[in-house]
């Protein structure tokens, strides 16, 4: 018979057979609407957040472009080539400072200040809870010039609108408190809260002297005509020598747009997972169907339908409801960003453009049609099993066969395809081959170990003749029936998502908010100048609760160049190159500092500029002794040669610098000095006061705080990959459902016979409920051990941190595990257990 | 004389059970002539429904030779069993086997829709008319009565005129009435279409209507 009439006919056997409603499929449905609408959500908002960052990069960045400069403001021929292109220009300058409020109890808290000019913000505007503008909030009043200052600061300072405080030497009065600022999205990662004043109102503060940390920004509305491209170009030739870094709203905070693409990334590699997952459901829904069909299937074979015929119709069935449960994802996944919408604008600080997206529903509606056919084929293979002589034998149960190699070969393909489909629309090949080797290496334990226990039950169940209950639980298990196997491959893929992820974040924020703050200094101290220096060890030495105490030069500058070719072309995008570096010098390494290779300076050198370099960070960069590098300093390259590289270790939270030169080469540039100080907690107060009365210009970073808001934004980000790892466990429970619901007439049956030979209802009932408790615990075990193995890479190979297991994660997966297995059969179970006995023994159940 | 339209020759089939290996049928020879009736009888576990099913192409020999209408159905392949079985072999079950989401008329249709027959439809009606079920025809199996389910079978299976019909204790799930209505009907369109039957079945009323009878014991012929 030709192709097309067989598929003909398929297709009219199969549309008689979709007549029967969608029961049967259930499962396959609602499994591919859950992955398919995970998959087009996390994909919708990442687009919409591209699509924010580029429409609205101008408002981002706070003007066309921006010209930066790190300790210093713009020259004269810097100044004069900026004007000629712009119709506008706005000078914003950024640095950290402590703020002081004198009263009663004196008040100091850490501020990341923008000092601005009157043509600030060139775009959008500064939203005040006081004030309309805000010109007006900070203008002078009796000679005192206004701030304005973020809510969160105001309220832990306890001030009121009039109240005074001092930014270094300079009193200010608050004009007015910020509710949102324009350009705050391209500001970055700041350790204190935002405050804003005029640049001019700081003269004589001493905040701005030569060798602060204070970073100047030019932000400039262009002409219309500019050409950002050629623009960019000639910034670059023309300045990039003099330290100056371009950027135009094009691309107005790469950091957050690097952040946001990795996390979509991580999340759609989690939604993928949850997809998989769903694939578990997809087959288990395929061959529970098939196996009702049995009867169908051989009948059709007696009469004459071929191979192809009987798997066309079935394979057609399949698409059909498939494409149904993708559609209805995709719809739901398109929808769903404009139901968070409110909830979205509000949390992520970043502009986002609620739309619909095609390419992240088309890229999920390919993932989910991989993914059922990937899970449909195996299934399906068996149809060839059915023999038309069950007809007349009432077998229902094929016996256990490979699928043939065809077949085997197809599902391969598939599954190589949507791995590499995957890695090319995250644009992730490395995390995706990772991705897919856990998930992979995750199912074969999971099929191993539901394969073990299946055998080990069977030889177990026959030493218990004195335990019935316990007996035919574990015969369940033994039994093709119980479908021990999808319990434990459904759930627990589920469960190592949420072990691994729990595990991971617990050690991290550990490290973070336990281990480090017995090993960090109590403050940071920035911006000290060089005279200020002895007075400042002393009132350190002279404190006794000051347990110790460092200090080095710090100077920051940007490498440019490596070997007389563009850093990033000979490193590629490593984080030393991206923004500016601390810089120090010394006469001899610090303490702790080990030398790994080459030799350290004389302390009294005084020849051509030599740098000893960060062994972990030049190794990842590609560099050796002799290599040159051109590190701009305001302004100024200085070419200086590696000749040693050494250990830096920052995960004491102390002073490490990437690069340190010898003193020759830096000591006679403007700069400042940073200090670490170890102190007793109920000294910190103290010290802070008494330096920052002596000293109003030092800023003070309390690490305490900073590690409080990193920890802060390491949940949110734990958080949200939970939320992600959520679908995963949902589609795993809706698997463990449809299969319980499979099993529902073999638990009649079984029910049945047991109460016709004298079980009661308890027994038969706890008999249910253990093989849930056994198989659900059983996947929780596994999870977990698959959760821990993969957080313990994660930690020891990836992120350098100690491991050890977070009990409380640990407890929740494995009794996630028992419970999501009992609540799911508990209501098949209690229906078996009350459909009546005489109907089941008549087969009219 | 007549080439047999079933020939079997020292047929053997064994089947791996859980329990090992069972002999179902042991060097079974028959030949039976075009158009002629035979009845197979013997008690339960016999090998009579095996038999049956071997000369379907429903079952493998493990060993010997079968041979219907000329060909050698040992040689075949699943889909050539298949297409063979479509045009020239017509199957009648004890637990009829209707495909239960299709209509009377829809199950009847289906051999002649494998064969691409574009009147499937309208010879199906004809063929559920003649078994009396004109006002049945767009009801589903369920909806049926049991002798109105195997007239549907019976109707599905002659409506290809096969040359060879099978039927295992077509009247086994029937009340006496309905099976008298479906034997009737049976031998009737076997006498219509001169095919072959083979009927298996513990009735002996129906066994006798049959022209021959074979016994069959313990996998042997007993009594041809």
């Amino acid at each position: 018979m030709k192709i097309f009439q067989e598929l003909q006919i398929s297709w009219q056997i199969a549309r008689r057979e979709i007549r029967n409603g969608i029961s049967g499929f259930r499962i396959l449905i609602a499994c591919l609407v859950l992955g398919v609408a995970t998959i087009t959500i996390i994909g919708s908002i990442k687009s919409g957040i591209e699509k924010g960052l580029i429409e609205e990069g101008a408002l981002l960045l706070g003007g066309d472009a921006e010209a930066e400069f790190t300790y210093r403001f713009a020259n004269l021929a810097e100044l004069n080539w900026l004007e000629s292109k712009a119709t506008k220009i706005s000078e914003v300058v950024d640095f950290r400072s402590m703020l002081f409020v004198e009263g009663e109890i004196n008040e100091r808290a850490l501020t990341q200040v923008k000092a601005v000019d009157k043509n600030y913000p060139l775009m959008g505007k500064v939203n005040l809870y006081s004030y309309e503008n805000l010109s007006e909030a900070l203008q002078k009043e009796k000679g005192v010039p206004g701030a304005v200052i973020e809510q969160i600061l105001v309220d832990r300072l306890g001030l009121k609108l009039g109240d005074t405080f001092k930014l270094g030497q300079t009193k200010f009065y608050l004009g007015g408190v910020i509710k949102s600022i324009p350009d705050s999205g391209s500001d970055g990662f700041g350790l204190g809260p935002r405050s804003i004043v005029y640049k001019d109102d700081l003269e004589g503060s001493g905040l701005l002297a030569p060798g602060t940390l204070f970073s100047t920004k030019y932000r400039l509305n262009l002409k219309e005509t500019a050409d950002l491209d050629l623009l960019s170009e000639n910034a670059s030739e023309k300045f990039e020598k003099t330290g100056m870094r371009w950027k135009d709203a094009r691309n107005a905070a790469p950091g957050i747009n690097e952040f946001v693409e990795r996390l979509e990334t991580f999340l759609v590699l989690v939604g993928l997972s949850g997809l998989i997952v769903g694939g578990v459901g997809i087959a288990a829904s395929v061959r529970s169907y098939l196996l009702v069909k049995t009867s169908t299937i051989a009948t059709l074979r007696s009469i004459g339908a071929t191979n192809n015929i009987i798997f066309q119709t079935y394979f057609l069935q399949i698409i059909i409801f498939s494409f149904l449960g993708i559609l209805i994802g995709g719809c739901l996944g398109s929808i769903g960003p404009f139901l968070l919408g409110k909830w979205l604008t509000a949390s992520i600080p970043i502009p986002i453009k609620i739309s619909i997206y095609f390419k992240p529903i088309l890229e999920a509606i390919i993932y989910g049609l991989l993914t059922s056919i990937a899970f449909s084929l195996w299934p399906l293979s068996s149809i060839e099993n059915i023999n038309s002589s069950e007809l007349f034998r009432n077998e229902t149960e094929t016996k256990f066969r490979l699928p043939r190699f065809q077949y085997l070969t197809t599902i391969s393909v598939i599954v190589l395809s949507l791995i590499a489909l995957a890695a090319y629309f995250t644009g992730s090949i490395k995390l995706t081959l990772w991705t897919a080797f856990a998930i992979s290496s995750s199912f074969l334990c999971l099929i191993f170990v539901a394969a073990a226990i299946r055998i080990g039950t069977q030889k177990l169940r026959i030493k218990l003749r004195r335990n019935p209950k316990l007996r035919w639980a574990l015969s369940a298990i033994t039994g093709p029936k119980e479908g021990a196997i999808i319990v434990i491959l459904s759930i627990g893929i589920g469960l190592s998502v949420l072990s691994s992820i729990g595990q991971i974040s617990g050690n991290i924020r550990a490290a973070i908010q336990q281990d480090l703050p017995d090993v960090a200094p109590s403050y940071f101290f920035i911006d000290i100048q060089k005279s200020q220096m002895p007075e400042f060890r002393q009132i350190m030495e002279a404190n006794k609760d000051v347990t110790s105490f460092d200090e080095a030069p710090m100077i920051r500058g940007i490498i440019s160049k490596i070997n007389g070719i563009s850093a990033k072309e000979f490193a590629g995008e490593h984080w030393v190159l991206s923004g500016d570096r601390g810089i120090t010098y010394s006469k001899a390494p610090l303490e702790r500092s080990k030398i790994t290779e080459g030799i350290w300076w004389e302390p009294e050198y005084k020849g051509p500029a030599q740098i000893s370099f960060s062994d972990e960070e030049g190794k990842e960069m590609g560099l050796s002794l002799g290599d040159e590098l051109t590190v701009n300093i305001m302004g100024r390259d200085i070419n200086a040669t590696i000749t040693s590289f050494r250990d830096v270790d920052f995960s004491t939270a102390g002073i490490g610098f990437i690069m340190s030169m010898n003193p020759h080469a830096l000591e006679s540039a403007p700069h400042s000095f940073i200090s670490t100080v170890y102190a007793k907690p109920k000294a910190e107060a103290e010290l802070l006061r008494k330096v920052a009365s002596k000293f109003p210009n030092i800023t003070a970073v309390r690490i305490k705080e900073a590690i409080a808001q990193v920890s802060s934004i390491l949940s949110s980000i734990s958080s949200v990959i939970l939320y992600g790892a959520t679908t995963t466990i949902l589609t795993g429970f809706l698997v463990l459902i449809g299969t319980a619901a499979s099993t529902e007439k073999a638990r009649k049956y079984e029910a049945a016979i047991l109460k016709a030979v004298g079980a009661s209802k308890a027994s038969i009932l706890f008999s249910f409920a253990l093989r849930s408790m056994l198989l659900g615990g059983v996947a929780g075990i596994v999870a977990l051990t698959i959760g821990i193995l993969g957080a313990w890479a994660v930690c020891k190979y990836l992120m350098g941190t100690e491991f050890s297991i977070i009990w409380l994660n640990a407890f929740l997966v494995i009794v996630g595990g028992v419970l999501a297995n009992i609540f799911a059969s508990l209501y098949f179970s209690i229906r078996a257990m009350r459909t009546s006995t005489s109907s089941v023994l008549r087969s009219e159940y | 004389m007549q080439r047999p339209s079933i020939l079997l020759e020292n047929v053997s089939l064994s089947l791996d059970g859980n329990a090992g290996i069972v002999d179902i049928l042991k060097g079974i020879s028959i030949d039976i002539q075009e158009g002629e009736s035979i009845g197979i009888v013997g008690p339960s576990g016999s090998g009579k429904s095996s038999l049956l099913m071997l000369m379907g192409g429903l079952e493998r020999i493990t060993s010997g030779k079968i041979n219907l209408l000329g060909q050698n159905l040992h040689e075949m392949n699943e889909n050539k069993l298949a297409s063979f079985r479509r045009t020239n072999v017509g199957i009648i079950f004890q637990s009829f086997h209707l495909i239960p989401t299709m209509t009377a008329l829809e199950n009847v249709a289906i051999p002649l829709e494998l064969n691409g027959n574009k009147d499937a439809f309208d010879l199906a009606e004809k063929a559920l008319t003649k078994v009396g079920l004109k006002n049945r025809l767009s009801h589903f199996p369920s909806q049926l009565s049991g002798g109105e389910q195997q007239r549907t079978a019976l109707a599905r299976a002659v409506i290809a005129s096969p040359k060879i019909l099978l039927a295992d204790e077509p009247t086994g799930n029937l009340d006496y009435e309905n099976g008298k209505i479906v034997a009737d009907y049976l031998f009737e369109l076997h006498s219509e279409n001169n095919a072959t039957l083979v009927l298996v079945t513990h009735d002996l009323e129906l066994a006798n209507r049959c022209e021959r009878k074979i016994k069959i014991s313990d996998g042997e012929i007993f009594t041809q």
